[in-house]
């Protein structure tokens, strides 16, 4: 019994270790860099968010990082990023936002949500920064269930973050 | 529960139970304080489906029922240790399958690739268990079907706590109509099809490796291989994502795919359960032949033991001619005159002074039984 649990350990391990390549940094506008944390990939073939955003995929998992000018606060840039994907589902529900720390020092806030689009059951997460006239979103979407797997990976995304 | 002590199997059981009690109440902890409504809900509605299921699997084995004790160790084991071993492997082996699958086949794969190997291997660990901990009480195929269904019961109690607390956590709504709701799919819907069959299956085909020593050994370890192959097969068709668009068009097609899915497993399991309970009675008549006619057992009680049904009639019968006291000595006697039979399984004489003790103790019943009106 112990013997088998062992075994799986050792074989996730090997796993997560053996593909976790790094991308380099990547720079948005504003002078915003998104670190990737090791293992994540570009995500360009499954969602191509054109300029001024990145994404990158893991397992099923996806997070894409966006920047621009913006000169409101991070709870109105939050508001209007949850419109824009809640528009996306069928049916959607999302918790109440909680602040959060980015990017060394940067207030954010945090929200999670779940809901049923086309492609099934869906759960995500979206923050939002706002900073000296620069916004930063962020927005991890994975098949329900899955996101918590991979939540490390994203706070360190996140936390790694340069927002001048 | 005195001679269990004495196995190492029991320690061992005892550890990994301490183990995994630290696993699950600290997350049980966590519900209680978290959603402590919806906590109390799912317990309340487990009990009420679970205890009476646990009494039909318990009586299906209706010549020799297992000791409370063992019937305990199973159903704890399948609840705590099962499900915390489980859970663990559950987790890393996933892990190791996100990094070799793509996002789309490990989405709709994942769960019927791990669940299915890492849980019956570790409710299968519990039938191995309780065989090492008392080898005497898995004596025939039914019993290994009780006490795989008992765990595999166990193993569904806890878990359902889990998918119930997660759907009040995630909900937006009522959490009682969250909770109500999953009660209503994974139990009233689908609960037959679950971990009390799946292990029911790997029960049968265990007892036949560790009961039926007149076979070969090549056949014996062939039937256990092949009815854990069945479990794994059961529980990997139950969470593929086969006949998945079927089930989002209506509640009716939904109800037809779990069935598709599930039923032909369910009465395979059925099927076996007749042939086990069959074989129970038949070596009931071979062993108690030598009393039938005597004092001890005439041939029309030999008749109402026979079958559970009759049994109960007959009960009933003297309940209402005779009141609960008479009742309550018949069903004393039936008992006994089952246990003399067993008895003559476990001794080489019919003149052992075992088996006269039992006579007697039989004689004095039906003596007592006489005197009440």
């Amino acid at each position: 019994m112990v013997g088998w649990m062992l075994f799986l350990m050792s074989l996730a391990a090997f796993a997560s270790g053996s593909v976790a390549k790094t991308l380099p940094p990547v720079s948005l506008p504003r002078g915003v860099v998104v670190k990737p944390a090791p293992g994540w990939s570009s995500a360009a073939d499954v969602w191509n968010v054109g300029a001024g955003a990145v994404s990158f995929k893991r397992s099923g998992v996806v997070v894409v990082f966006v920047a621009d000018a913006y000169s409101g606060t991070s709870d109105a840039l939050l508001q209007e990023q949850l419109s824009q994907v809640g528009a996306q589902f069928d049916s959607f529900r999302s918790l109440a936002p909680s602040n959060l720390t980015i990017a060394g020092d940067v207030g954010a806030k945090s929200l999670i949500f779940s809901g049923t689009a086309q492609s099934g059951q869906l759960e995500g997460e979206l923050v939002a920064a706002s900073r000296q006239g620069t916004g930063v979103a962020m927005l991890a979407i994975a098949p329900m269930g899955q996101l918590h797997a991979l939540q490390g990976d994203v706070d360190e995304m996140l936390s790694t973050l340069v927002i001048p | 529960m005195r001679s269990l002590t004495v196995k190492p199997a029991f320690w061992l059981f005892i550890a990994f139970l301490a183990g995994s009690f630290l696993v699950i109440g600290g997350e049980q902890l966590g519900y209680v304080s978290m959603l402590p409504g919806a906590w109390f809900l799912s317990l309340l509605l487990l009990a009420a489906t679970m205890i009476p299921a646990g009494i039909i699997i318990y009586r299906f084995d209706q010549f020799e029922p297992e000791p409370a004790s063992l019937i305990a160790v199973a159903v704890i084991w399948g609840g705590l240790v099962a499900l915390t071993f489980a859970a663990l492997t559950n987790s890393y082996f996933l892990t190791f399958l996100q990094n070799h699958l793509t996002g789309k086949t490990f989405n709709a794969w994942g769960a019927a690739i791990v669940a299915p190997i890492d849980e019956e291997f570790y409710k299968g660990a519990g039938l191995v268990a309780i065989y090492l901990m008392a080898r005497r009480e898995i004596d025939g195929l039914m019993d290994g079907l009780v006490y795989g269904a008992m765990i595999g019961l166990g193993f569904q109690a806890m878990e359902n706590v889990q998918y119930f607390l997660h759907a009040a956590a995630q909900t937006g709504g009522s959490q009682v109509g969250a909770v109500v709701g999953t009660y209503f799919v994974r139990v009233v819907i689908a609960g037959l099809y679950s971990h009390t069959l799946f292990t029911g299956l790997m029960g049968f085909g265990f007892a036949y490796a560790v009961t039926q020593r007149d076979k070969s050994r090549a056949r014996r370890i062939g039937v256990a291989t092949l009815f854990a192959v069945l479990a794994w097969a059961a529980h990997f068709v139950w969470d593929s994502p086969w006949l998945e668009s079927l089930m989002g068009q209506s509640s009716g097609s939904f109800v037809l795919a779990i069935t598709i899915k599930g039923l032909p497993f369910v009465l395979f399991i059925v099927i076996l359960g007749l042939v086990a309970r069959r074989r129970e009675r038949r070596a009931f008549d071979r062993l108690i032949a030598a009393e039938v006619g005597t004092d001890v057992l005439s041939e029309p009680e030999l008749r109402i033991l026979e079958k559970g049904s009759r049994r109960r009639a007959a009960l009933r019968a003297t309940r209402r001619n005779r009141g609960p006291q008479a009742r309550a000595l018949l069903k004393r006697l039936q008992r006994e005159q089952m246990n003399l039979a067993l008895l003559h399984g476990k001794v080489d004489s019919i003149e052992h002074p075992a088996l006269e003790a039992q006579r007697q103790k039989i004689r004095l019943l039906r003596r007592q039984l006489a005197t009440v009106s």
